[in-house]
This record gives C-alpha cells, structure tokens and sequence, in this order.
C-alpha cells in the first residue's frame, strides 16, 4: 500500500481490513509487502490527508510520498501520532460504518460482504428506470454461463453511483441521495464488464479495447490506456468494435488495478496489471493464449484461457474469468499462467467467481457453483450451493433456502445451518445482517451467533430484483428490467421516480433521402465519414442502416452523441468515432453503405484511406457515396479508382460519385449442396481463404435457429454473400461479411421431416441449461444428404412431398412445385446443375433386409431406406416443367446423385453394409446394381457400369473428367460405410483409370490432381500417396496430417483444409506444417467450417453442447497476413542428415517459413516429440513470450516474439548416421529484446562450433529499440553430427529467440560477422 | 517442464500411437469388451435360499465382463435369469444350475490366452454336425491360411455348435446376428482384441477371398471410424486382460510390403 501526497484522499472514511496474520516488524519483509498486501488497519485521514498511517502489531509507522518511515521516530512524536489518531477514531465514531461498494461484488474477492451496517428498517427513496439490458452473447446457456453485462452492474463511492452502458456506451453517476444526473461519460464501445472504484477514481474497459480512469467526482478523464495491441477494428456482437474487446472485469488490490483485453486465444490475450494511479503496466501476460493445452474433451489446440468476465483475486493469485470456462490464475506480481484447468474441470465453469484466500467459488449452471482449491485449481466439492457470500471461511450460499457453512481447514465446507428464506436472485452481507432478493422482494436478516439468521425486515416489491448492494448508508436493488431503487433509513412520503427515456420520433431528411434514393441502400452496416447530423437523423429515419460515424471534430462528436442519446437512439444504431490522425484498420466488407460528406477524412496524396474504404465495401452490394462537386470530384474519383480495386462500378451525379462494388470478390467461390457442389467435390474454389486467418466478425447469430449439433444436419450452404442454414422448423439466411440475420423463415412439415433424421427426443430444447441437454449421435445428413440446396436465386427446399422455392433475397416462398404424382408420400434427394432441380421421388425401401443382425446395433445408424430415393425426377427449376424421370432397381443413392459436365451419375444399389453381409454369406448381391451415366437433360443412359459397383458415393472432377467411386466414411455414419477402395473411371472413354484398396476416412476431398482424406493424401490420376519432401532431411515422406477430438468432416477450398481438432482447426495447403488451430472456439458437428465467398465461416452448429469452449459464438475469418498461427507439425525426424531446420525457442508450436524452413518450437511442448536431440545449458534461465503482431519485423515475428533468457551452451544433432562427412551450413540467429532494455544492457558473444562469430552483441543496440527483431546470417559454418552454440554473457544475460540451421551446397567459405 | 506440459506430451504421444497401431493392436489394448447383463426377475421377497444362490452367482463372476442384478418384475409367473447384451435378450434360464459354466469355458479360456499371447486373431471354425458341410468349409480355410503370411500368428479352432461344456459360448456366438440360430450352415468366426467377434462368414462366403479381408480388416491401420464403432459384439469371459501381448504385425508386414494395405 503506497501512499502519496498526490493521492487524494476521502474524507471521513474508515477502512477496516482484517489483520493478516504476519509479522511485519521486520524492515526487510514489510518493504518487499510494501506494494501488495494490506496491512492491519489503516485510516485515511481526514485532518491529515497527506499521510497515511500504518499501524501493525502495535507499531505506527508514518509514511510519506510512499516511502518507509524512519524507524528511528522519537517516542515523543510517535505518541502525537497515536493520539491523533485516537482523536480521529473518535471523531469518525458518528459515521465510521460507512463504506463505498467500489468492485462488483464489493472487494477483489468478489465476496458480496461489507461491514456496512444499515439501518433495521429502510425506506425507498428513489428510483431510476433504464431501458432493460440486452446481453452481449443471444442464447440462454451463453447467458447463464457469462452474465455480466444482462443488468446494470453498479458500484458504489461516496455520494455517487455509477452504472455502465452496454447500449449507449457511457458511464453514467448518480447521487446517491437524489438519485439526479451527476454527469456521464462516453466511450468509444460497449461498456460490458463491472466497474471499480479506487482512491476517487472511476475504473472501466469497454469493448473499444480500451480501460478507463476517470475522477468519480466529476467524471474528467485522468488517463485512458489501450489494452489492445491496436486500434484494428471488427463487428462484435453485432458492434463496431476493437479487434480485442477488453472484457477483462478489473478487479483492484493495493493499488494495482488487473484486466485484460482479447477474448479469442486466435487473435491474441493481453493480461495486465496497471499502476492504478497513472495507468502504466506493472507487467503484461502475452502469448499464454496460444498454449498447447488439452481443451474439453481432453484433445488439445492451441488455446489457452479467454479473458471474459469479472476478475478475482485469492491469496497471491489472480485469477482470470474464462467467459464459459473455470478461471485460470496467474500469479499476481509477475503474471505467469499458474494453472488452466479448462479440459480437468469437465461440463462446467462460468465467468462468476468468488473467494476467499484459500479456495474459490465458480459457476456451474443456473446460480449453481463448485468449489475449488485456489493453490492448484482442483475441484474441491461439485455443487457446493448458489452464489455464496464470503466472509472469510464463512460462506453463505443463496438460493431458495440460505445456507451457512463453514471452510474447514481441510478445505471442506461444513453446513452451519439453513435459514427458509428465498434469496434466489441474490444474497449479500451488509454487517451483521444478510440481504436476499428474491422476485417478490427484499429480505434483510440479522446474523445470530451459531444459528439461523432471524428475518429483520421485508420490503415486498412487484419488481424482480436481481442484484443488492450495501453502501454509505444506502441499499441498492437493481431489477431485471433497468430500474435502479435505493433505500435509506429515512421515510420519504413520495420517493422520487425518473422515468425510462422515452424515444423521441427522428425526422426524414431530403439529404438522406437523396442518398437513400441514388445508392438503394436501406440496411446493412453504414459508415460516415463528416458527422453531418440532418444527414445522420434521416438515415436513422428512414432505413435500418446501423451506422457507424467519423468525425475530425471531437467537439462535434461529443455533441452528436448526447444528441442522439437524448433522442433514445442505441449506440448499435448510431456510433460515433473521432476520426484523429488516420482510420484504425476496418473490417473488411462490412459496409452496405459509405457515406463521405466530409472529403478530408479520406487523406490527401498518397493516402491509404480510399483503399481502406473500398476494402471494407460490402461485396455484391456495397456503395461508396463520396459528396463533392467539381474539382473535389474529380479529384475524389482519381484517388478511390486508383486505389487498384476492379471489382467496382463508378457512376456520378452533380454532387456526388459512387463506386458499387455489385460482384463477388475476385478469387472467391460459393458452397453449395452438402459437399460444396453438384459435384460432390467437397471443396470450394476460394482461392481468399488461406492462412493465417483473422476473425472478421463474431457473435450477433447464435445456434439457436440451428439443428442440434449431433444430429449432423445439412451443413450450411454459401453463396453471393449469403449462408443459409437450417434449424429445426426453419431457414435463415445470414450475412457472410457482417454475420445479419437477413431473414428467417419458418416451415411447418420441416419438423417431422427432420424428426429422427436429424435430431430425435434425445434433444431437450426447453432445458438448455441442464448438463442433460443434449442430442445423441446421429448419422443425419451423412447418410441422407441435404434438403435445401441454396442458388443465386432460390433457396430450394423440399418439405413433405413438395419442394419449396424461397426468394434468396427475401426469403419468401415464390412458387412450390409437385411431382404431379399421387403416390409421392415423400421427397428424398435434391440437387441442382445449371437449370435442373434433380430430386429423389420417395425413399427407397430396403425391404426383407432389415431384419437380420443389423438390429443388434444401433438403430439410429441403419436406417438405411433414409440413403436413397426409389426414382429420380428432373425438371426445370425455374418452370417445374418435368423433363424425365427414371425408377431405381434398388435405390438411387443420395451421397452418389451428382453431376458434371451435361452428364447425371448416380449409384444404383444396395447399401453397402447389406451387400457386406450378402457376401460374407456367400450370397452374390441381387442382380440391378448400377452405375449410371445419364444425359443430365434428357435421362438417356450413356453408359452404366454392372461390375464392381460398389460403395455409397461419387465425386466428379471436372478438370480431368474423372468420376471417383468410393463409399463415405466418417465419424457418425451409417454401419457398413468403411473406407476401403476407390475406383477412378475416366467418364470420356468410360475406362477405369484406377482400382485401389484404399484405406480412409471422410468422404474423398476432389482438390484439382489429388484426394484429400482424414489425414492423407493421394494422386487423383492414380490413387497413389502422396508423397512431400520431408521438410528438415529433403527424403521422401508421405503426406499427412493429425486430427485431434471432432466429428465433423473435413472440407477444403483451394489453400486450406478445414475441420474441428479439438478447436476449430485446419490445414495450410501451401506447405508441410501439420494442423493448426484457430483457438476459441469450436467448429461444430456438421459440415461447418466452410471456406466460400471469400470468408472461412463458422456459425455456430453447436446447438447442445455445453462443453465449455472458450466461446460458443458465429463467426467468420479472413486472411490476414500480419496475424500469427501455430500448428502441430508432428513431424518425427529420422536421424537423416538435416538440410534445413528452425528452433523456434519457447514458441507455443512449429511453422514453415515463407522459404521453406520448418520451425519447430523448442523445448518441444505441442505434440509428439520430433526426436531431434537438442542439449542445453543455461544459467539464469527465463522463458519470454509476446504476441507476434507486437514484434517489428518483415517476415518473421513469430520467430522473434518469443525467446529463451540465459542459454550458455545450444548443440543440436544434425545426423544420426553413423559416419558423417562435415559439411557447411548456414546459421541465422534470431534475436529481438522482449523487455526495455536500453543498449549496452544485454551484451554477449556468439560463438558457434567453439569460434567466435560474433563480439559483444548487443540487441537493443542493434535493434535501436526493444520489441524490433535482428536477425545474424552466418555462411560456412562447418558441422557433422552436432551444431553447437554458445554465447557468452558480456553484461546482462543472453538472449536468443530462434536458430535457422541451413545446410549449404555448393560448399562455401566460412565467413564470421565481422 | 511443468507436470502439465509432460502429461499433454504423453497424452499426444498415445494418440498418436493410437492412430498408426493396427485394428488388431489397438482393440486388444484400447477396446474393454461390452458388459453383459444377467437379471434375476423375482416378484416379491426372496427367500434366503435364493439371496444365498445369488449371492454365490454375483461372487464367482467379478473376472467377467457380467453385471448381475435382482429385478423385481410382478407380471411373470415363476423368477427366471435372462442374459442380455446391450439390451437384447440372449437366453433365459429357469434354474441357476443352467448358469454353469456361464462366463467360462475350456474353449474361451484357450482362446483368451491366443489373443494375450500375440496371435493375431483366433478363427472359430463353429461345425454344424454335417461332415460334408463341414470338411468342406475347412479345407477352405486351412488352405487359405497356409497361404497366408499373416497364418503363423492366427489360431485356427474348431467348435461343435452342439458342445454341450460350450453350450453358452455357443449360444453367444449364434447371437452374434438374430438370424443365425436358424441356419443350419457352417460358419467362421473372427475373433480378436477383448475377445470381440465378428459378424460371421457362412456357407459359401467361407471363401479365401472372404477370409482375407477378414485378415486384412485385423491388420489395417486403426481408424477413427473402427474406434468410434467396434464392428461385431463381445463374448463374455473371465479373463482380466492384464498385459496383453499385441501381435507382431508390422514386422510381417516389413517381410511383406506387398501386404501393405495400399
């Protein structure tokens, strides 16, 4: 605890902690607890504001300016103190139960307890009412799981109460008396997370990334820190907000304020502790996010704890909200990961935590908790009781009944007693009383010494209150619906009500009607550049544009928002920005419509502002309106079509130009049907999708209007900027760039048609917050196929008997077409190529087959009749003119109906798992089965195969004219459905190119000349492996990659495959560097992480599941160059003499450079070892990590953003054969300084195989700053069996981040750094 | 490194191990065979006699992979045990005598100890009584493993369906699909990992070609596939499965590259 003249103090407040058992007499001790730990009692003087005293065992100490004081203090002066400080106590007596309510639930132990005493009957004395709050994550088991912003949060000093804003982004404070308007405040984003209060001082984050300190008194900014690593921008939770919203909930102890920004493991986690009183870091955890950690499921990625929720402090550790999951703790002075026990702790975890110094309190489902030891993070006692109130090793747990209970030293909690009194809202300890809530009131009840409490007062209240707080006199109830009451000891006779702000009616304006008129933009994203207010009030008035507004004047933008907060406008229809030096880095394709009215705002010359503009122009619909006449004109329209965009029209009027960007992006491509096309490709043609990936937006659309994830219903299908997916008795379609729900349209048959296809009675909708809540595995859409298939014009959809044709634009139903046939109880398949809408007439009926072993297994996965259609009809899909139809010997099989190049192929045939059985008993198939080659248009047979038919599926490859017959083996498919053989048939001259045994799982991915399955890889022209060169010895080595825990299939576009691996997760086509993860959250059971229209997408098709992945949440990635990635390589070396090689020291996992160079991290922590033998000494060893994005570098910072301190001695083995001729090799040493040192700090000397290469290195000096990376190439370094290195510390330790070993050829003179 | 960090190495290092191990391998010492459940169905108190017998019953079969229980059932005329695997209906008895030799067998125990030895798969050969039905299917599959490289390591066996020590086992293995008990042919049964069988080849389909896919599905590379669902059903038997022995497949399949599943 510091102290400082600077500080100012309140008045009249006495602080009571209680007394840590230690004994601070020793100098030495005391001064090393100095910045940490509260110490005995401590009084903030009222006479005396510029000392604090400290008073320990006895012993008063008097500091000032934070230092120690003299302990040679004469007697004489020590007595003065004491008696003033007894005059002091007295002085206070009158008032001295007063207490702030400064942290969400009172302290850093978030214990719901202050020694308030209130008064035994208490009085309303105001009442404010606010809009309700609409929570930040849309489904119930989300909101459960992270509550923190579904009602006001309030805290409590002085005089005045804050409340945050998660709607209209400001801070507001009330007197506490009055309950008027003090002053508020706005932000830049969303203020989601509680408050706190410290010393006078206002604390918040908000989702603009930033935390702010505000003077409580009168709410002036004192210092605002970035918490994101930049201004970059994203929609979040349908908001234009920081690419790393700062959901970090601050928590307070001694002075130092901890927090975090970034909520995606992905993106990248930045965990602070902050001087409270300036905003400078104490330290800053970076890089943890991307640990290699098992998540739920125990399968593990590159994922570590999502900072989202309020913080808590036990003991010495901080311990940080995982939004859905357990907290992890860090320690509290250095801010290194202590534990995570995100995979240990199963279903459950939450972002409530409470505790005391030994154990913590978690959220397990409704206001249910665990409790767990604070020292490792062990679970201690599942469902230990409600959110409890914690004095010490005193628990009072609420819920329908209160329960107290007692901490045993054994860290087992022991019931003390039960008191019948409903605290199912919330329970707080004010004193020596408790305060329930209930949704019939409040209940005050007066703590008796080892026994119930007894009921004091009852305040009964038609409201649902949902949240108390206790302070200065006052009780504070917060409702369910945005009313905030105060009670005090005092009668009023007519308690003061400000009423809810009532909307006022916005006015149409001719400037936006002209806009609106001349673009035909109404909704969407809208961006403004000049805060042109009729212009902004007439947008608002006439579309449902949610727009977001630059402006240079920060004056203006001030007056705008209290504007259009005054006129009940919500922050998410209207932002507002200063537009300072330049634009942060907007999302990419998010606006509908950009409006530029103020011409300076796009920069001058060479600016990069039209390109950015363009870039974040909507595909297929986009506009940019720039307002100018004339010469501006003109010159506008040179500077945005000079900004190298093709895919923009340019049209211009008297007062204006508009570019539309109406088309696709270049090099992107749709998804449609189930497998990405007609073609069953199972790929995409997207050539934007690549890694490393970047989150573009999240959150907005949940997983509600989508089937249960283990029913594995149609996967999502994507095109012209639409993803269209299936609930349960529904269609949506959805934004690909900004995640809007454009529409959604409910069917009626839809949910018997999907019943016991894709989902059954194992899926519980009305209880999802029961861990029971779930859906059993299905093979759905594996085995049946899709039923919608999405067009640039319709979205087709067959419901019982009929086939629905829904605008794609609209979703309203155009035209329904029939079969025109009586005896059509059902429609099975669909499909559509070019202008035919193929469909399955009626499912086929496998009769006389079923009865046999097949019973034994599961049923749910032998429902073979669900696989195929008795006969096929095609017709025009624009016409429904019916064109030809053809009867099934067997059935035709959905998985095999595709098409290419004029032709229809289809399967005609049994399951395979029946003709399995025929065989094994010696039974030849029935006679029928076929392979067909139809004429698409007229059902003409072209050629049918009789022999080796085989399998369940066909793909067609276009490009080679290659129809590959397979079956489609995956997790959750039908028995039978092994992967065992391919047939390659080349459909020009009908040939077989290719017959192979093949063992693979997941239907064959047809990417361009090769086969991609679950793992491997083979030849499209001849079904051989794959083979690569192996990337560190140049052999030969069959191409692969591992999959961790997901039933989902694995897709692929043309640079990525794409699958859930714990994690979502994926696989760089463009080099051999094993799985990444895309860490935060999981891909869902369906066919779900789809590259298309130039967007890796990811709604949510996690419907049921409750593990707790960092998010549950939409959303969708586009590459980003300058994000960082990591992948489990799992490469093993095979003693082969090494061509080429990185260590890549204390990364969290391996990469391929851009030439080529595999970097695997060192020491070997994510996946199987490589078995490459590195031997290490250090001395004064310390890892460092950072994020790459903060490491200045062109091509490498993910080499230098992390590094290892203190390495003396480095020998890695190049070869395990026996005899190995020296040869020479290229060494680069990679170094960049992860802390401030200043030049001449950290000095070493390189040497390498014993001779020096290098003097005196020194990194900032060579850097010229910190964070900046050096990279030293030394040629012709000889080696045989080993590389040794070893640097030598000059001054300061050593400190190196990567070695790149290259072996040369030809041979080269050996060179030193001179 | 922290403790954390070894138990992922160690985590990954079994999966991955997992992922190249054969189907064979992988079953014996990942896959614990299926429980069988043996009811008691009483319809009121049971008399001390009985507790006794079925206290007797309940201690003899923890080595196996039986769960006994007690089901009180008022709507049946007499108390009866039933067997059932994953709740189908296997046999009924009306006497506890009829349980003998339930879990274990001269048979069982023999072909137990083939699987913990390193044997790649044990063939039961289940004969029908007809020596022409029968020596046929044989010569076919003697003939088929004198062929094979994979013959050394599969134990070849041969059981009388009408075995009166092997009546459960018997039982068990016409349960394998519902409608075997009605064929009166011949059949092979593959067995293998935790005493698992499979699905059986009969009559004509005791074919060389049959049987070396049956051969060739134990020496494949593991799938998740094979993982998430084991084909066949388990037999029930005492033995515990405690250091099982895998076969030495890959070191034929190195002799054999020809055999290698591509």
């Amino acid at each position: 605890m510091i102290c400082s003249k600077k500080t100012p103090l309140r008045k009249h407040q006495l602080h009571v902690r209680r007394i840590t058992p230690v004994d601070y007499s020793d100098q030495a001790l005391f001064n090393n607890f100095q910045k940490y730990d509260l110490i005995g009692i401590y009084i903030i003087g009222c006479k005396i504001p510029e000392y604090c005293y400290f008073w320990f065992f006895g012993k008063i100490s008097v500091f000032n300016d934070g230092i120690p004081g003299d302990e040679g203090l004469n007697k004489t002066y020590f007595m003065k103190i004491q008696l003033v400080l007894l005059f002091i106590i007295f002085f206070l007596n009158s008032q001295s139960q007063q207490h702030d309510w400064p942290m969400w639930r009172y302290d850093h132990h978030r214990s719901a307890y202050t020694p308030e005493q209130l008064a035994d009957t208490l009085y309303l004395q105001w009442q404010a009412e606010f809009d309700a709050r609409t929570p930040v994550w849309d489904d119930p088991l989300n909101q459960n799981l992270m509550p923190f912003d579904r009602i006001f949060e309030p805290v409590v000093a002085g005089n005045r109460i804050f409340l945050g804003f998660n709607d209209k982004d400001k801070v507001v404070a009330l007197d506490l008396q009055t309950g008027k308007e003090l002053w508020h405040f706005y932000t830049d984003g969303p203020l989601r997370l509680p408050m706190a209060v410290n010393r006078g001082k206002l604390y918040f984050t908000g989702d603009d990334g930033f935390c702010y300190c505000l003077q409580a008194s009168d709410g002036s900014l004192v210092w605002k820190r970035m918490l994101a690593p930049s201004a970059n921008k994203l929609l979040g939770n349908k908001r234009f907000i920081s690419m790393w919203p700062a959901r970090g909930g601050i928590v307070i102890k001694d002075d130092i304020l901890y927090t975090a920004a970034g909520i995606f493991p992905l993106m990248g986690t930045f965990i602070y502790a902050l001087n409270a009183e300036t905003g400078e870091i104490i330290w800053k955890n970076e890089g943890t996010g991307s640990n290699y950690i098992l998540q739920p499921h125990r399968s593990p990625a590159f994922a570590d704890v999502a900072p989202q929720g309020p913080f808590t402090i036990s003991g010495n550790k901080l311990l940080v909200a995982g939004g859905r999951s357990v907290p992890a703790a860090f320690d509290l002075r250095t801010g290194e990961e202590l534990y995570y026990q995100l995979a240990a702790s199963g279903k459950t975890g939450g972002a409530f935590t409470c505790a005391n110094d030994l154990v913590f309190f978690n959220h397990h489902r409704e206001r249910m908790t665990c409790m767990y030891d604070s020292e490792n993070g062990n679970l201690l006692s599942a469902n230990s009781g409600e959110y409890p109130v914690v004095d010490g090793n005193v628990v009072y747990f609420s819920g329908k009944a209160i329960t107290g209970a007692k901490i045993q030293p054994g860290k087992k909690a022991e019931t003390l007693w039960k008191a019948n009194v409903s605290a199912t809202n919330d329970l707080i300890r004010a004193g020596d009383d408790l305060y329930a809530a209930d949704s019939s009131g409040i209940t005050a009840l007066r703590l008796v010494a080892g026994s119930p409490p007894v009921v004091k007062w009852r305040y009964p209240l038609d409201k649902n209150v949902v949240r108390l707080l206790a302070a200065n006199g006052r009780l504070i109830a917060v409702t369910g619906d945005g009313a905030i009451l105060v009670f005090g000891d005092s009668p009023v006779s007519k308690p003061m009500v400000f009423p809810r702000q009532k909307p006022r009616i916005l006015k149409s304006t001719a400037k936006a009607g002209r806009i609106v008129r001349n673009t035909g933009v109404r909704e969407g994203y809208g961006l403004l550049l000049g805060g042109d207010i009729s212009l902004i009030e007439g947008l608002l008035a006439t579309t449902s544009l949610n727009l977001i507004v630059y402006d240079k004047d920060s004056a203006r933008i001030k007056s705008l928002r209290e504007y259009f907060d005054r006129a009940g406008v919500p922050a998410e229809r209207a932002g507002f920005l200063h537009f300072g030096r330049e634009l942060p880095l907007l999302p990419k394709y998010f606006s509908s419509l950009t409006i530029v009215s103020d011409l300076t705002c796009t920069g001058s010359g060479n600016s990069s502002i039209p390109e950015e503009l363009l870039s974040a122009a909507r595909p297929y619909d986009g506009k940019i309106i720039i307002m100018a006449k004339g010469k501006e004109k003109e010159e506008a329209l040179k500077r945005f079509s000079s900004a190298g965009f093709e895919d923009f029209t340019v049209a211009e009027g008297n007062d204006y130009c508009l570019f539309a960007r109406t088309g696709p992006l270049k090099g992107s491509s749709p998804w449609t049907h189930n497998y990405g096309n007609i073609a069953n490709t199972v790929k995409s043609d997207d050539e934007l999708v690549k890694a490393p990936l970047g989150i573009l937006w999240f959150g907005g659309s949940s997983n509600l209007d989508v089937l249960p994830r283990h029913g594995h219903g149609p996967g999502e299908q994507v095109i012209d900027g639409r993803l269209i997916i299936q609930g349960i008795n529904s269609l949506s379609a959805r934004d690909v760039y900004t995640g809007r729900v454009l529409w959604k349209r409910e069917f009626k048959r839809l949910m018997d048609d999907s019943w016991l296809v894709y989902y059954n009675e194992t899926y519980d909708e009305e209880n999802p917050l029961d861990p029971k809540y779930n859906q059993v595995h299905m093979p759905g859409a594996n085995a049946r196929g899709t039923n919608f298939i999405a067009t640039k014009e319709y979205v087709y959809l067959i419901e019982g008997n009929r086939c629905n044709l829904i605008d794609i634009k609209t979703g309203e139903t155009a035209r329904v077409f029939e079969t025109g046939d009586d005896s059509t109880k059902e429609l099975g398949y669909i499909g559509v190529y070019d202008d035919l809408l193929i469909l399955g007439n009626n499912f086929a009926e496998y009769t006389g087959m079923e009865n046999d072993s097949i019973r034994l297994k599961n049923p749910l996965f032998t429902d073979y009749n669900l696989t195929a259609s008795r006969e096929l009809l095609v017709m025009d899909r624009f016409t429904g003119k019916m064109l030809w139809r053809m009867n099934a010997n067997h059935g035709f099989i959905h998985n095999s109906v595709i098409a290419g190049d004029g032709k229809l192929f289809c399967l005609d045939k049994l399951p395979q798992y029946l003709e399995t059985k025929l065989r094994r008993r010696g039974d030849e198939p029935p006679v029928g089965s076929r392979l067909l080659y139809l004429d698409a248009r007229t059902g003409n047979i072209i050629h049918q195969e009789t022999k080796d038919v085989f399998g369940t599926w066909l793909g067609y490859s276009a490009e080679h004219q290659l129809l590959l017959q397979a079956t489609r083996p995956s997790r959750d498919m039908l028995n039978g459905e092994e992967g065992k053989r391919m047939i390659a048939y080349d459909v020009v001259t009908k040939n077989k190119i290719w017959d192979k045994e093949i063992k693979y799982a997941n239907p064959p991915i047809l990417h361009n000349d090769k086969i991609y399955t679950n793992g491997e890889a083979f030849h499209l022209l001849s079904g051989d492996p794959l083979m690569e060169k192996d990337p560190v010895t140049g052999e030969e080595l069959k191409w692969s990659f591992k999959r961790e825990y997901g039933c989902g299939i694995v897709s692929a576009s043309e640079h990525l495959l794409s699958f859930r691996s714990a994690s979502a997760g994926f696989v760089n086509l463009e080099s051999m560097e094993g799985t990444g993860s895309l860490g935060g959250w999981k891909a869902g059971c369906s066919t779900n992480l789809i590259a298309a229209d130039g967007v890796l997408n990811s709604p949510d098709y996690t419907r049921t599941c409750q593990c707790p992945y960092q998010n549950q949440t939409s959303l969708a990635l586009i590459h980003m160059p300058w994000m960082a990635y990591w992948t489990n390589s799992n490469y093993t070396w095979n003693g082969s003499p090494v061509q080429k090689l990185g260590l890549n020291f204390n990364a969290p996992g391996d990469r391929v450079s851009s030439d080529n160079v595999l970097w695997l991290e060192y020491p070997f922590t994510a996946g199987t070892p490589p078995g490459i033998p590195v031997k290490m000494d250090t001395a004064g060893f310390r890892k460092f990590r950072k994020e790459p994005f903060m490491i200045s570098s062109e091509e490498t910072p993910w080499v230098s953003a992390s590094a290892l301190e203190g390495i003396r001695s480095l020998q890695v083995t190049l070869s395990k054969e026996v005899t190995v001729p020296e040869a020479f090799f290229t060494i680069r040493l990679y170094f960049a300084e992860p802390e401030n040192k200043k030049p001449g700090e950290r000095v070493f000397d390189i040497f390498l195989q014993d001779r020096k290469v290098s003097a005196g290195f020194d990194i900032a000096g060579e850097a010229g700053q910190s964070g900046r990376e050096v990279i030293k190439t030394y040629h012709g370094i000889p080696a045989g069996k080993t590389l040794k290195l070893d640097l030598q510390p000059l001054k300061g330790n050593t400190l190196i981040c990567g070695i790149e070993i290259l072996r040369e050829t030809p041979l080269s003179t050996i060179e030193t750094d001179k | 490194m922290k403790s954390s960090g070894w138990k992922i190495v160690i985590v990954a290092a079994w999966i991955s191990l997992a992922c190249t191990t054969k189907v064979s391998e992988w079953v014996l010492l990942n896959a614990p065979a299926d429980r069988y459940l043996l009811a008691y169905f009483h319809q009121g108190a049971l008399p001390d006699p009985v507790l006794r017998q079925n206290r007797e019953i309940e201690a003899k079969i923890p080595q196996a992979n039986l769960l006994f229980k007690q089901v009180l059932k008022k709507d049946i005329d007499r108390p009866y045990y039933a067997l059932y695997y994953k709740n189908r209906l296997f046999a009924r008895y009306d006497d506890s005598r009829a349980l003998a030799g339930l879990t274990s067998s001269p048979m069982r125990k023999k072909i137990a100890a083939e699987l913990m030895d390193g044997q790649l798969c044990v063939l039961l050969y289940l004969t029908t009584g007809n020596s022409v039905k029968d020596m046929k299917g044989m010569e076919v599959i003697r003939k088929t493993l004198s062929a094979s490289p994979f013959g050394k390591i599969i134990t070849l066996v041969e059981l009388d369906r009408n075995d009166p020590e092997e009546q459960h086992f018997a039982n068990m293995l016409l349960n394998v699909e519902e409608d075997l008990k009605t064929i009166s042919e011949p059949m092979l049964f593959g067995i293998f990992g935790q005493f698992r069988v499979l699905e059986p080849l009969l009559s004509k389909g005791i074919s060389g070609e049959n049987i070396r896919l049956m051969i060739d599905f134990f020496t494949a590379d593991c799938s998740c596939v094979i993982k998430d669902d084991l084909p066949g059903i388990s037999m029930l038997c005492e033995e515990t499965w405690k250091d099982p022995v895998p076969a030495r497949v890959n070191k034929i399949l190195d002799e054999n590259p020809q055999l290698m599943h591509r």
